[in-house]
């Protein structure tokens, strides 16, 4: 814990737990010394835990609940997490902290999983610099593979006498996505496409993807969603890329891919869209990329010798 | 009485039609451009492909084209490679090249054929603004042409290339237009309400932008109505659109939008947030829909 006069920065924990009662034992204390020094706190996690953890603070009232329904995906929670919080740091505050969770159904789902492990890698990219001390709460045992992406994408981790170390797994950003492997349904592309448009006209786009998506299984709204979100790639692609621009679609039983491919430079920045845009900014830069993102699952950009390629991945329920 | 109306397919045209057909780049126009010959081979009609291309270049562009090296060495398709210097293209004499064009109208005709049809591609035409100028002339000189001779005409353009301004201009010049559809609709249905419908994407981005910039300067009330019901797709560029017709008014009213489907109403969420100046009344539960 910062010491009083310590210069705080971006810190980025991760707490494992047996239990739900573990994990409020651990973090209520951390909120109670945040209140009792003046440090803005914040807690977004499910419900249960929120409803012990309220229950067991010194002053709850003092501490800011953001509701549970932020944790339907992950840019929801960077949005919540930026309207309570970094709107605090902007006012000139000078540390911060956020107790937080990762949905427990997402730690046993593949494609699940791997959404939250790109956006607790993303957060420590987005929020560097930031005098925010994040806690994530992992509290039930997470199966192997999720405790090594967590100790990959956290700085510190609470060791078992309750003190919090750094974490030396700690791989940066950067280095993480890049290494990244490519979830099954990112993979669809190693087979032949189910369509292949060069150069399309966007109205005979936005129609191919209906149809796959359609075909696929996806309900109405995930369907509309991926055309909005396809829609902006491409519209991206002849803007700033260059042409030719190639959709690709396919889809299986797990889920559905396209690929917008330009011969273009390309988004040099992989976390492009994953931060909300400030409320005061209208301008139109990066808005497309973010939709996008919160239109899909998973979204990739692959930098090849002479082309660009962005993937859009949805997930079949 | 000659066709002046809006077409969805480069297909189905007689003598004395003049289209405009915007395609979307090399290899949309040349599906386009071997559609549209092709009729003319079933129609017994001589075929040109003009454009300020080298021949070598034009050549390329028929390779979807059945018979190619039959047909030129028939003469029953002729190319009309233009000078490539952009400095001769003002210079052009229009009456010049639209009396030529009636004579080999005539020749044709001599030959059995039962007209010309002539395909042309005119983005590189339309490059500068003194070229645009020039060539809306020639347009007119071929239009009447096309009145008065055995004569059916296309003129593609890429879409992405050609500014909107001169884009509006060609379109003024053609009587039959290939991408009107796409555009969308805004028209007035009373004082400070007009009705928005289509769709909004790259293709119509710019004008859209100019449309809802122009709305402010006619508003007479504080209250703005947009009627959205209408409205196929729009894209995050014609969302910032809207929100920069609501920054404009915000000073002295409000935009309301009425019955705006509701992956809208989620799209301006996700992308724009809560949007001071712009109210959205009785969400539709309504899914994308024409989506071409």
């Amino acid at each position: 814990m910062t010491a009083p006069g310590q210069q705080p920065v971006f810190r980025h924990d991760a707490g494992f737990f047996s239990s739900p009662e573990e994990t409020v034992t651990a973090v209520v204390p951390f909120l109670d010394e945040a209140v009792e020094r003046g440090i803005p706190a914040y807690v977004r996690l499910e419900d249960d835990l929120a409803a012990m953890v309220r229950e067991r603070l010194a002053e709850p009232e003092a501490v800011g609940f953001v509701e549970g329904a932020s944790l339907a995906n992950p840019l929801r929670a960077v949005r919540a997490m930026n309207d309570a919080a970094i709107g605090v740091v902007d006012a000139g505050v000078e540390e911060v902290r956020l107790v937080g969770c990762v949905p427990r159904a997402s730690l046993g789902s593949k494609h699940g999983w791997e959404q939250w492990a790109r956006y607790e890698a993303a957060l420590n990219h987005i929020y560097a610099g930031i005098p925010l001390w994040g806690l994530c709460c992992y509290s039930t045992p997470p199966p192997a593979h999720v405790r090594a992406d967590v100790l990959a994408t956290h700085t510190g981790v609470l060791d078992d006498g309750g003190r919090w170390q750094p974490s030396e797994e700690y791989v940066d950003p950067a280095s993480w996505i890049a290494a990244r492997a490519l979830t099954s349904v990112e993979l669809l592309d190693e087979g032949a496409p189910a369509f292949e448009l060069a150069d399309p006209n966007p109205g005979r786009a936005r129609e191919a993807v209906a149809r796959l998506a359609t075909d696929a299984g996806l309900g109405a709204e995930r369907v509309d969603d991926l055309v909005l979100a396809v829609n902006e790639v491409v519209t991206n692609g002849f803007l700033h890329g260059s042409r030719p621009v190639t959709l690709r679609g396919w889809s299986d039983h797990e889920g559905v891919l396209l690929t917008v491919e330009d011969h273009g430079a390309g988004i040099d920045d992989d976390f492009a869209g994953m931060m909300p845009p400030r409320h005061d900014d209208r301008t139109l830069g990066g808005r497309g990329v973010r939709l996008a993102r919160m239109c899909s699952d998973l979204v990739t950009f692959r930098r090849n010798p002479d082309s660009f390629t962005v993937r859009l991945a949805v997930v079949l329920p | 009485m000659r066709r002046c109306e809006v077409v969805d397919r480069p297909t189905g045209f007689d003598l004395h039609d003049h289209v405009l057909w915007a395609h979307f780049g090399a290899e949309d126009w040349r599906k386009v451009l071997a559609l549209f010959l092709q009729e003319g081979l079933v129609d017994n009609q001589r075929l040109v492909y003009a454009g300020t291309l080298q021949a070598e270049e034009l050549l390329a562009d028929l390779v979807a084209l059945p018979d190619l090296d039959g047909l030129l060495a028939t003469r029953r398709l002729e190319l009309w490679s233009a000078h490539a210097d952009p400095e001769e293209i003002g210079r052009r004499d229009v009456a010049a090249q639209a009396a030529r064009l009636g004579s080999v109208v005539d020749a044709a005709l001599a030959e059995g054929y039962t007209g010309i049809r002539l395909a042309s591609e005119i983005t590189d035409a339309l490059a500068h603004v003194d070229d645009a100028e020039a060539h809306l002339r020639l347009e007119c000189q071929v239009d009447q042409v096309a009145a008065t001779h055995a004569l059916v005409v296309m003129c593609g353009f890429d879409r992405l290339v050609v500014d909107p301004a001169t884009m509006q201009g060609e379109f003024a010049v053609h009587p039959l237009r290939g991408c009107g559809t796409e555009a969308p609709r805004l028209h007035a249905l009373g004082d400070d309400t007009w009705s928005l419908g289509g769709q909004v994407d790259i293709l119509s981005h710019a004008g859209f932008a100019q449309a809802m910039a122009a709305l402010p300067d006619v508003m007479r009330g504080d209250v703005l109505h947009l009627e959205v019901g209408q409205l196929e797709f729009i894209d995050v560029a014609g969302l910032r659109a809207l929100v920069r017709l609501a920054e404009a008014v915000a000073d002295r009213g409000r935009v309301v939008l009425h019955q705006p489907p509701q992956w809208l109403a989620r799209m301006l969420a996700l992308t724009f947030g809560t949007v001071e100046g712009l109210e959205l009344l009785e969400p539709e539960r309504r899914r994308l829909r024409k989506l071409r």
